[in-house]
């Protein structure tokens, strides 16, 4: 049994007018631990599936099973509960927010848990942010931060509750190659060293050749 | 709640025109509801010489019918009514009687001007029921009013007219050309202290005014204010005071005049309720009366502010999508926006505040000028009159509804915004 479980998804997107299908009968399974690529041109579905995985959206058809759990038809509670231990997210804009220093916007996943006291959270926060090499920024803005070391704020915060998933969306998109060579180091780190399962969009080659497995999609269908 | 305060700091810094236009906005709304609230307060609320209002039940009127016809009196007692319908009560603390309403008088020191005053005729009882604050001398007690004697005690500012300084206890003049010795001087009183006002106070034996009745003796010129030990005891004060007028009335009956009581004695807030003598005030009406103003008040700048909060909300999309997916749930998202906005309401809302305790300090004559009044002085307000536990109670509860109403629904939009759509901005 594969720690993330699709069967049968599919995803339309209605409007008035027109009628998008941006997943077609999607099957997939990943095994705890896996560090998997999702590939494929623009608009065919990986953003679409990941955020299914992610729990941010829900499928139109089909069931996704996190951790041997369905999440069809939980509620926004259990729902929210259970992204909060169960994932990490990592986006290719960073999606820091901007009012917070670095320390507060590792924080944040932790407000959302229950009897994770105040100075709990500062010392977890402090410990990722050591670990991404940039607790010499902790108190300062992501403004003040390259692109590089905002990905790695990105990252920490999407460790910092010990998630077993990390999902992430083109994480090197917006970086260098320098940038993106230091990112993919760290979320391989993650992978190998902490056993987390790591679900990677990605347009690019090299860097998904590196991962455990590539899945393919073209047109909202699985090919590979 | 720290996460809460330092989101509230963050938003004010980040967005600093919105939060200076939103502030404002609510601040000038605060003060201009503030200043509303104020003018029904300070005539309820407590403050020296009338310390004891919210243990006060006041018997301004009295009312008598012939029965089984339609005539009627309604208006002040005779001092004999007053006594006998209110005096020595036994659930009660102590009462005092005194004249309904000023009059104005003339005194006169040898070789000085003559210096005109409003004056109140009361009995010895009424220097226990309200705290003056004595600068020389001391009151005049019952035995004084029993006995007639000449005796007052003035305010600080006829003395200093009279004599020059407030250290006049003791000293002699002459009120409306009868010769009076000064028993005690106290501070200045408001005029918003309307029951107590004056500019010297008489035993009530001492003028031709506790002669002056109708209506077989009952009716005359005198009011009744009871003291109770707490405002629990209001209900049975009331129903003692029911059962003094049944006794009353027995004795009254060849008159063919009884009195009714219709509710009497009330609270602060009944007697500024009701306008005539001859009808029960109308509490339930007059506090929906007001709510209906206070939130007519409230919802116009809320509306303009609920703009404001959405486009602040618009601006922390991305954020609050990003919350969202990190597991925050909508209802926390709620409460967290909700207290947010609230911090910054209250921070508003303070500032109106103190701006309308400014206001009403500094024009307090016109603010408090009342169109009908017993006295020709000039309202003047001291910080302790407006400075009240309950005008700021008010002011919390204004800033909360206010909240309420301008950042509810764009934070129930927020909540439900789709997380997708909310972090990729659409």
């Amino acid at each position: 049994m594969g720690i993330i479980e699709l069967k049968e998804v599919s995803k339309i997107y209605r409007t008035d007018e027109v009628e998008t299908l941006a997943l077609e009968n999607v099957n997939v399974d990943i095994d705890k631990g896996e560090f998997v690529s999702i590939m494929g041109p623009s608009g065919c579905g990986k953003s679409t599936l990941l955020n299914i995985v992610g729990l941010l959206d829900a499928p139109t058809t089909g069931r996704v099973l996190i951790d041997g759990t369905t999440t069809e038809g939980m509620s926004d509670s259990a729902l929210s509960a259970f992204r909060n231990s169960k994932l990490g997210f990592v986006f290719q804009s960073f999606h820091l927010i901007g009012s917070l220093n670095v320390l507060d916007n590792v924080e944040m996943p932790l407000l959302y848990r229950h009897g994770v006291k105040g100075s709990e959270r500062t010392r977890m926060a402090k410990a990722v942010l050591e670990r991404v090499g940039l607790s010499h920024r902790m108190y300062h803005r992501p403004a003040q931060l390259s692109g590089g070391q905002c990905q790695r704020v990105a990252i920490a915060r999407a460790i910092v509750g010990n998630p077993e998933i990390i999902l992430a969306d083109e994480p090197t998109g917006n970086l260098d190659s320098r940038m993106g060579a230091e990112v993919m180091q760290l979320l391989h780190e993650l992978n190998k060293e902490d056993g987390r399962t790591i679900v990677m969009v990605t347009h690019n080659d090299e860097q998904a050749r590196m991962t455990d497995r590539i899945v393919r999609f073209f047109d909202g269908r699985q090919v590979q | 709640m720290r996460e809460m305060m330092r989101q509230a700091m963050a938003q004010l810094r980040s967005q600093r025109m919105l939060t200076v236009v939103g502030i404002t906005g609510t601040a000038l709304s605060i003060f201009l509801i503030m200043v509303v609230v104020m003018l029904q307060q300070v005539k309820v609320a407590p403050y020296a010489p009338v310390s004891n209002r919210p243990r006060m039940l006041y018997a301004q009127y009295a009312s008598i019918v012939v029965e089984n016809t339609p005539y009627q009196s309604n208006g002040p007692m005779s001092y004999e009514s007053a006594k006998e319908l209110y005096g020595n009560l036994e659930t009660a603390e102590r009462s005092t009687i005194f004249a309904s309403y000023l009059t104005v008088a003339t005194m006169t020191v040898p070789g000085g001007r003559p210096v005109s005053a409003d004056m109140l005729t009361t009995d010895g009882e009424f220097w226990n029921v309200y705290d003056f604050t004595f600068l020389s001398g001391k009151p005049y007690d019952q035995t004084a009013v029993d006995a007639a004697q000449h005796v007052a005690v003035i305010d600080e500012s006829t003395a200093r007219r009279l004599f020059g300084s407030t250290d006049a206890a003791g000293r002699e003049f002459q009120l409306n050309h009868s010769p009076y010795t000064v028993a005690g001087v106290v501070r200045d009183v408001s005029t918003l202290a309307e029951e107590c006002f004056a500019h010297v106070w008489v035993p009530l034996t001492t003028t031709p005014l506790i002669n002056n009745t109708w209506n077989s003796y009952l009716m005359g010129s005198f009011s009744a204010v009871v003291l109770a030990k707490s405002s629990d005891d209001f209900a049975a004060i009331r129903e003692e005071c029911d059962r003094r007028m049944r006794a009353y009335n027995k004795t009254v009956k060849e008159s063919n005049w009884q009195f009714i009581s219709r509710g009497r004695p009330y609270t602060k807030e009944e007697v500024l309720v009701g306008q005539w003598a001859n009808v029960e005030p109308d509490l339930k009406t007059y506090r929906r009366d007001r709510l209906i103003v206070f939130l007519i008040l409230l919802i116009v700048p809320a509306i303009n502010l609920s703009g404001m909060t959405e486009s602040r909300m618009r601006q922390r999309r991305e954020e609050i999508g990003v919350r969202r997916a990190f597991g925050c749930k909508r209802s926390t998202l709620l409460m967290q926006l909700f207290g947010e906005n609230l911090m910054i309401t209250v921070v508003a809302g303070l500032i109106g505040w103190a701006l309308s305790v400014g206001f009403a300090y500094l024009f307090s004559t016109m603010l408090f000028l009342e169109g009908y009044s017993n006295t020709l002085t000039m309202p003047k307000v001291s910080l302790e009159m407006l400075v009240q536990p309950s005008t700021f109670a008010w002011a919390l509860g204004f800033c909360f509804v206010l909240n309420l109403l301008s950042t509810g629904v764009p934070a129930w939009r927020a909540s439900r915004t789709n997380i997708v759509n909310a972090i990729n901005k659409k």
